[in-house]
């Protein structure tokens, strides 16, 4: 009884959060829940979790703000429609096909940027994708250019394929909780210490036996394969694009959604992606102006929170904590350390 | 005579027209621990940069067991052996206290990052971290971060960050600097443990009590240039210390504490 109790004790987070997912997965995806329309949106936040999932590795741990997520986004999107588009792939396969080698491409590009060192990489990033931008745009003859590609299949295997957004919502819930679990591991692993060492002081992660150049490189290489992944379920989700989301201002709002959540915390991301994507869908009246926005907000918000929503929530855990320790330790006598 | 675990040999360096390194030759033996003393910007933190690899040399050689590493970068330097401590702690202030310590164990482990991520584990990090937080005499909460503790912790922390990785030369720049006695005290029993383990100790330190009681042999170096070398003993009568160093200031030899950049 005891022995079960401390286990649920142990692990209340997990169980919480495995009993909130379930609920999550059986009641959101209803059309009495959501529309459509919601719905449609939610999976889009999902989606653009996937990259920002990628944001978590090389800034949050890594501390190097890129501008590349848009542009790797739109390599893996516009390889996945024209593999199936033109060559007629199933969905999967060319899916797979594009993270590949949208992920070698990220070891070149990676080795290329990070001989750059701190702002002079987040600028090199922007002429990176805009040159993306530019060759999508421009290349008539295979991207179609402004007009994009149409009739992009839907999400499946074989017989079972996505009817609608509901669908592909059941698949991007485990599709983003997998990412969500790799970059907790990661963070949790040597890589994440790694980068974190790189990020605060380079010269000491040196010291302490950790090639900074390369551990930088594979943080761009793992957000270069996360965003081509998200482009690619964005092409069979949205089933047509063109150059105009892979732009580098976007590549702006990915960073603010990250930032928003909290630099530091892949729960934080999701919250990020899910709410930044929601607001532009709410305040569309004020399209015109929503630079001036996000502008403001993104002042406003490093000066408010710069560690966002789950900075917010981390200082107050930890204020709690010490608070508790405090009532302890006067309650009960300290116990010597052995 | 001891083996030789690292030799400085006529090295050389200088920042525009400031020459810090001039021809400077050093040894550092197993089980010893070698001052490195001088007076401010004498070029005692740039030696060890040398040494460690964070700057090249303009001329000379260095040698770790033998192998010349001169050219090699600071990461391969630190994973064949030579650890070292800042002068002011480099830690990741926003990580918790067990990842930030944790990165010593992983370079002693020879950690890979796709090993860790699908879950090697090294050696029994919490059993050898006991031992020497013990010696260090302090406890704390393993989640908290690591700029909530006090700077003297933080600075005996750092040594054990190093110690933890099993280094064979261990580089450490002004232990002492900014802890009260007992801190201090602390510290001799860290780099003690170290030369039980076989380490060879270089120790940059301002406080004189500090190094004539725990070193072995002394460099003293003077606007780059290494003025006398020899045991406590010999250095403390040496004329020309005294004059460069020893004598000018009474607060250096009376130990008090210097905190530098
Ligand atoms: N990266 C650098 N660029 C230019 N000058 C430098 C650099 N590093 C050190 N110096 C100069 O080299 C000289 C020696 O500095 P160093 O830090 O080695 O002195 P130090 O002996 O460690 O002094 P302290 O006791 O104050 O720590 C100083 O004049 C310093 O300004
Ligand atoms: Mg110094």
């Amino acid at each position: 009884m005891d022995k079960a109790k401390s286990f649920v004790q142990k692990n209340l987070g997990t169980i919480i959060g495995a009993v909130v997912l379930t609920l999550v997965f059986f009641i959101v995806p209803n059309k009495g829940v959501v529309n459509a329309y919601i719905m449609k949106v939610i999976n889009l936040g999902l989606i653009y979790f996937v990259a920002v999932a990628g944001l978590c590795v090389i800034l949050g741990m890594g501390g190097q703000p890129t501008f590349s997520t848009a542009g790797m986004m739109g390599l893996g999107a516009y390889s996945v429609a024209l593999l199936t588009t033109l060559k007629g792939w199933a969905p999967i396969p060319a899916l797979l096909v594009s993270v590949l080698w949208v992920t070698l491409f990220s070891v070149v590009m990676g080795l290329a940027l990070f001989r750059l060192k701190g702002s002079y990489f987040s600028f090199a990033s922007i002429g990176f994708t805009s040159l993306i931008f530019t060759v999508l745009t421009n290349w008539l003859s295979l991207t179609g250019g402004p007009d994009g590609i149409k009739n992009i299949p839907r999400l499946g295997i074989g017989n079972l394929v996505c009817q609608n957004y509901y669908d592909y919502f059941r698949v991007l819930f485990f599709i983003a909780l997998a990412c969500y679990l790799i970059v907790q591991r990661i963070r949790k692993s040597y890589l994440g210490r790694a980068l974190g060492c790189v990020r605060d002081n380079e010269i000491a992660a040196q010291c302490m036996g950790i090639n900074a150049y390369r551990t930088k490189v594979i943080s761009f290489v793992i957000a270069g394969a996360f965003a081509a992944f998200a482009g690619g379920l964005y092409a069979l989700h949205e089933r047509y694009i063109s150059p105009a989301p892979f732009q580098y201002d976007q590549s702006a709002i990915y960073l603010i959604m990250i930032m928003l959540g909290g630099v530091n915390s892949t729960g934080g991301a999701l919250i990020g992606s899910l709410f930044m994507t929601w607001l532009p869908e709410r305040i569309r009246f004020l399209a015109a102006y929503s630079r001036l926005i996000y502008g403001i907000g993104v002042i406003i918000l490093m000066n408010v929170m710069p560690m966002g929503i789950m900075g917010l929530v981390d200082n107050f855990r930890y204020k709690m904590r010490k608070k508790m320790k405090k009532n302890q330790s006067a309650e009960t006598p300290v116990k010597e350390a052995e | 005579m001891a083996e030789v675990l690292l030799e400085v040999r006529n090295v050389n360096k200088a920042f525009g027209g400031v020459v810090t390194a001039k021809e400077v030759n050093m040894k550092v033996e197993k089980g010893e621990i070698h001052g490195l003393i001088g007076p401010n910007g004498a070029g005692k933190t740039t030696l060890l940069n040398l040494i460690s690899g964070i700057y090249d040399v303009d001329g000379g050689q260095i040698f770790f067991k033998g192998e010349d590493v001169t050219k090699l970068p600071p990461y391969t330097r630190s994973r064949m052996g030579i650890g070292r401590t800042f002068q002011s702690p480099r830690f990741s202030p926003r990580s918790s206290i067990r990842d930030n310590l944790l990165v010593g164990t992983d370079l002693d482990n020879k950690m890979g990052y796709l090993s860790s991520f699908f879950g090697k584990k090294g050696a029994d990090f919490d059993k050898e971290f006991e031992e020497l937080i013990k010696i260090a005499g302090f406890t704390f909460d393993w989640d908290e971060r690591i700029n909530s503790l006090p700077y003297g912790q933080q600075k005996l922390l750092e040594i054990i960050r190093a110690m933890l990785s099993h280094p064979t030369v261990m580089l450490v720049d002004e232990p002492c600097a900014g802890l009260n006695m007992e801190e201090q005290n602390r510290v001799k029993d860290l780099l003690n443990k170290g030369l039980e383990q076989g380490m060879g100790i270089v120790l940059i330190e301002h406080s004189m009590e500090m190094v004539m009681s725990v070193c072995h042999n002394i460099s003293v170096l003077n606007f780059g240039e290494i003025i006398a070398e020899g045991t406590p003993a010999e250095i403390q009568s040496n004329q020309q210390v005294i004059e460069a160093y020893l004598g000018k200031d009474e607060d250096t030899l009376a130990g008090g504490a210097h905190v530098g950049n």
